[in-house]
């Protein structure tokens, strides 16, 4: 590739929406000269470069999953989504170059891990497959006055879609928060019926909903003398303990993030 | 033995719970279930960690005894009832309340119940079954439960606990007759055997109803659109289920050993008529399931002579004639400081690299398709300290590598040195599509630092290195540590140094 030719930047919304308008526009542009970024995420600007803002748009959006779904397949989708929920900078700019090969290669493209960006998406794949998981377990509640469950999260990547239907599922019967402090995004779900995502919501509005329950306190302490005692104290190893849950887990997690 | 009447939630807790870290299994696996939509609480297969204790150990469960006041003495138990310390019982509500409120704040994936024996075992078995069919039936719980079985038991009580756990499990504690006779005086080779081999017809039984009843619900369809299949397809699953039940994934071993027979006689137990028939009562219109998650068991590593070979061997047999999930081994602390057990002058307890030996072996086992004499025999009874098992196995077999990557099945790829399951799904899928290259392969993840020495890429070794005994052993093992494994292995391999030169040889 001539590197003094200027490449075509789309610079699009952090949605998968907003990624896929970007993959449309791009390819309609020419794939040998462009490429597809998400606007304010980190990125390193070349000089030769001209950026295009991309307004997502639903109809665009419609036509690339049609096609990805029709020509490549549903799971293929999937694992775009997933990726586009990722923290990672070069995230659009993988998913574009994956759906170049892909197009090209056919369903197949899932199993060619010797590919650089087969191999990338599939590793932002099992990133944030693996911080959906620990968040299963590292999610902590506070009961509320009224009764509603309030748990805070900072994740890196964005899993609060991807947890909501194991915590509907467990705590069908309970009114219950999760608020992804990072990104101001929270999950909402009602007793017996669903849940719903809402943005724009911070930490002190949370905060400020309503008081810790009269019992809070005293489970709290039960717990944390709980996770004390089971510890075999001749054993200590703080560094293991660091591997399986590091220090960024712990922010809103009560006894683990004494320091 | 110091019993107090009046003690709050927090004093028994810290007591109960103090009493149950020693017990090693703290999985939450094995086990899919949806919320039942009238309580709280669903189970994932692959297990959930809710937290890391100080050790480094997975929290995943409410690790807590019942009681303390033990009527037995095993020796190398703190509860022991010789022993002087602060006794506690839960009331079966407390235990629902603690569990309940632990889950709801998503502090544990459920409850892991065990207990001292009160009474007698048929009161503590009774006290158990007690609280976990409130904590199902008035709770409405629907998330994990493990629950031991308490050895000497009645199995009509132990069959009703067993309906609402997820696992149970009875300690098998020492691989020996003698080690038992002699740190556990109160339990016998038949008072813990007998309840294992209960569960495991009771789980092989419900599976068999389970396929009946999918029968029975099935029976119109299949008269409409093929008389008489139903029967037909009934006793196919049925010989599936039975086939299955004996042929598992631990063939029987060809070569009998001094240790294989020992190990025979000692788990090996009679069926009586009422094993055979394991459950009793079918809770009528339900879809329950009986320890749906399986059955486990734990042993003492250390406190015993036993050799690494004997408690592989035991282990083998356990996975293959109890058809247990798991075997947690638990790696002895000798509390007690007690003249019969083994002196641990620095407080710490057996090694736990011993523990670790052991788990790999187990794993090799199960995932890998390792027999325990092709890890260990009599004449090399334990594991190498510096070599994990498998690096040690592929050292002592040079004659089946180098393993070509394009070409070698998934089995023989998991032999390698340094490729486990990730690294050979990897590459058998990605090899459907390249030939690949040792360039590849890194890209895909595969870590090449042992595996080099054991694998070609068309035809080609990473660098020239020769498939050569002292040459890998030599390059696997960290040359700091050489000292120490020429003292503990001055039998298995030729003196090592520092000087040791490959080139040498083809001088």
């Amino acid at each position: 590739m001539n590197t003094l030719q200027t490449t075509h930047i789309f610079q699009c919304d952090d949605t998968l929406d907003g990624i896929l308008t970007a993959v449309y526009l791009a390819w309609q542009k020419g794939t040998s000269c462009t490429d597809i970024r998400v606007r304010n995420m980190n990125a390193n600007f070349s000089f030769f470069e001209e950026i295009h803002d991309v307004a997502t748009d639903l109809s665009l959006v419609e036509r690339v999953t049609h096609s990805i779904e029709t020509k490549l397949s549903a799971d293929i989708l999937f694992y775009i989504y997933r990726c586009a929920l990722s923290y990672a900078p070069d995230k659009a700019s993988v998913i574009y170059h994956y759906l170049q090969k892909a197009f090209r290669i056919g369903p197949s493209i899932v199993n060619y891990l010797h590919d650089e960006t087969v191999m990338r998406v599939f590793e932002l794949d099992r990133q944030i497959g693996t911080e959906a998981h620990k968040y299963l377990g590292f999610v902590r509640f506070e009961e509320l006055e009224n009764g509603v469950l309030a748990s805070r999260i900072n994740p890196k990547s964005n899993i609060i879609p991807l947890i909501a239907d194991h915590f509907a599922d467990r705590l069908h019967n309970e009114n219950w928060i999760i608020l992804d402090t990072v990104r101001q995004l929270a999950v909402v779900h009602q007793a017996g019926l669903g849940y719903v995502f809402t943005d724009h919501i911070t930490e002190e509005q949370l905060l400020a909903f309503s008081k810790k329950s009269m019992n809070e306190e005293s489970f709290q302490a039960l717990w944390e003398r709980f996770f004390h005692t089971i510890a075999i104290e001749p054993r200590r190893n703080d560094k293991l303990q660091r591997n399986m849950m590091p220090l960024r887990y712990r922010t809103y997690m009560g006894p683990e993030n004494e320091r | 033995m110091i019993i107090q009447d009046h003690m709050d939630l927090m004093e028994k807790l810290t007591i109960l719970s103090d009493a149950a870290k020693y017990d090693a299994a703290c999985t939450s696996s094995g086990v899919d279930k949806k919320n039942n939509g009238a309580g709280m609480g669903n189970s994932k297969a692959c297990g959930i960690c809710h937290s890391f204790a100080a050790d480094g150990r997975c929290i995943s469960l409410l690790k807590i005894l019942f009681t303390n006041e033990c009527i037995f003495n095993c020796q190398y138990c703190m509860n022991r009832s010789s022993n002087d310390v602060v006794r506690a019982t839960f009331t079966p509500e407390e235990v629902c309340t603690l569990t309940m409120e632990f889950y709801r704040r998503n502090y544990i994936e459920g409850l892991f119940l065990s207990s001292g024996i009160i009474q007698n075992p048929d009161y503590t078995m009774m006290q158990l079954a007690e609280t976990v069919m409130l904590l199902r039936t008035k709770y409405h719980f629907g998330g994990y439960i493990h629950l031991k079985g308490i050895p000497g038991a009645s199995a009509d009580i132990i069959e009703a606990a067993g309906w609402y756990a997820d696992r149970m499990s009875v300690n098998l504690e020492f691989p020996t007759a003698d080690g038992l006779k002699k740190l556990a005086p109160h339990k016998s080779r038949t008072t813990i055997l007998t309840p294992m081999r209960q569960i495991q017809n009771g789980i092989q039984q419900n599976k068999l109803q389970i396929y009946h009843k999918r029968d029975e619900g099935n029976h119109w369809s299949h008269d409409i659109s093929d008389a008489g299949s139903s029967f037909s397809l009934h006793q196919k699953r049925k010989t599936v289920i039975e086939k299955n039940g004996n042929q598992s994934a631990f063939p029987s071993n060809h070569h009998p050993t001094s240790i294989n027979s020992t190990v025979n006689d000692f788990i090996s137990l009679e069926d009586n008529q009422h094993s055979k028939n394991a459950l009793l009562s079918t809770p009528s219109g339900s879809k329950q399931m009986f320890v749906p998650a399986g059955q486990s068991t734990q042993m003492i590593i250390g406190a015993t002579p036993e050799s690494d070979y004997h408690i592989v061997t035991i282990a083998e047999a356990l996975y293959r004639q109890y058809s247990l999930k798991r075997v947690f081994y638990s790696a002895f602390v000798n509390v007690n400081q007690d003249n019969n057990l083994p002196a641990q002058p620095d407080g710490k307890g057996v090694p736990l690299l011993r523990e670790h030996r052991l788990y790999q072996a187990d794993w090799l086992m199960r995932y890998y398709g390792f027999q325990s004499n092709e890890l260990l025999s009599e004449e090399k009874p334990n594991f190498n300290v510096f070599l994990d098992p498998k690096c040690d196995w592929a050292i002592r077999h040079l004659e089946q590598f180098p393993v070509e990557i394009n070409r070698a099945g998934y089995y023989t790829l998991l032999r390698v040195p340094g490729i486990g399951v990730n690294s050979a799904k990897r590459i058998v899928k990605a090899r459907q599509s390249a030939k690949l290259d040792f360039q590849d392969i890194k890209k895909m993840g595969v870590v090449l630092k042992r595996a080099l020495f054991f694998i070609t890429c068309q035809g080609r070794m990473m660098y020239n290195t020769p498939v050569e005994e002292n040459f890998i052993t030599n390059n696997l093992i960290g040359i700091d540590q050489r000292k120490l494994f020429d003292i503990e292995h001055h039998h298995s391999y030729q003196q090592l140094s520092l000087f040791d030169d490959y080139h040498m040889q083809q001088g």
